[in-house]
């Protein structure tokens, strides 16, 4: 559980080291939840939480045979993070927006997303799935 | 978190650590004031950067845009591998310099 002030991102890091150690996850998967709980997260506190500093942010995370699933929790305003636009990834640098870069980081790292009011809570869902194991000598 | 080094007129700053929500605006701050203070041809070393999020790609940004408004440029060197992914699935490489060294950087910018 994480407060909603942003300094605890630092924490957050942290955490998801220990975590993923402990389910023994290669580094890339750690590097994507790593970054996309961090977008997420940053936006709750900032938009949800309005920089409020007592709102809390719940981190649950499960391994499963051929995934991770983890699940962000919320009782900020009713925010639906993959509603918003697009980002600008194309335009020239004089044209290029400022902003939505985190959500594109999460759409383009994380395999499954998905978002759904809960009463008055925002649950967020994020599926990540293992890279397909090498076949081993004893296969060919 | 930043070094700065003069090499003749050519800024390099070298970052540490994370660039992410929690630093970033002091950051931007920094590097924006050098510019304002006449620094217009900068290095950004990012030898020693483990970590960028959006929060850090965002200053990068701002960075590129005030330079490009006072006639500058600059030069992005030693990004990691989880570092160069983040700048390329933002699309930043494409209105970017990155070089892989420091020397690398400097000719670049010598052009």
């Amino acid at each position: 559980m994480l407060r909603s002030d942003t300094h605890e991102i630092r924490k957050l890091a942290d955490a998801i080291e220990y975590l993923a150690e402990s389910m023994q996850l290669p580094p890339a998967m750690v590097f994507k939840l790593n970054l996309a709980l961090d977008e997420l997260i940053t936006n709750t506190i900032a938009y949800g939480y309005a920089e409020r500093k007592d709102g809390e942010i719940d981190i649950e995370m499960r391994r499963h045979d051929d995934r991770v699933v983890v699940r962000l929790i919320d009782q900020a305003e009713a925010f639906d993070p993959f509603a918003a636009a697009v980002a600008d990834t194309t335009s020239s640098l004089e044209d290029r927006k400022i902003g939505g870069l985190g959500i594109h980081f999460v759409r383009t790292l994380i395999d499954e997303v998905s978002y759904m009011r809960d009463e008055d809570r925002n649950v967020i869902t994020l599926t990540l799935l293992f890279p397909p194991q090498p076949a081993s000598a004893s296969d060919g | 978190m930043i070094e700065s080094d003069w090499v003749e007129d050519v800024l390099v700053l070298a970052l540490k650590g994370r660039l992410d929500s929690v630093n970033a605006s002091a950051v931007e701050v920094s590097i924006t004031d050098q510019i304002k203070q006449g620094a217009n041809r900068l290095v950004l070393d990012f030898t020693e950067i483990s970590y960028v999020s959006s929060a850090g790609l965002r200053v990068v940004l701002v960075v590129a845009k005030r330079l490009k408004e006072v006639g500058g440029k600059f030069v992005l060197v030693g990004l990691a591998p989880s570092v160069h992914e983040v700048f390329s699935i933002s699309g930043f490489l494409q209105i970017l310099t990155v070089c892989d060294t420091r020397e690398a950087a400097l000719a670049k910018l010598a052009e």
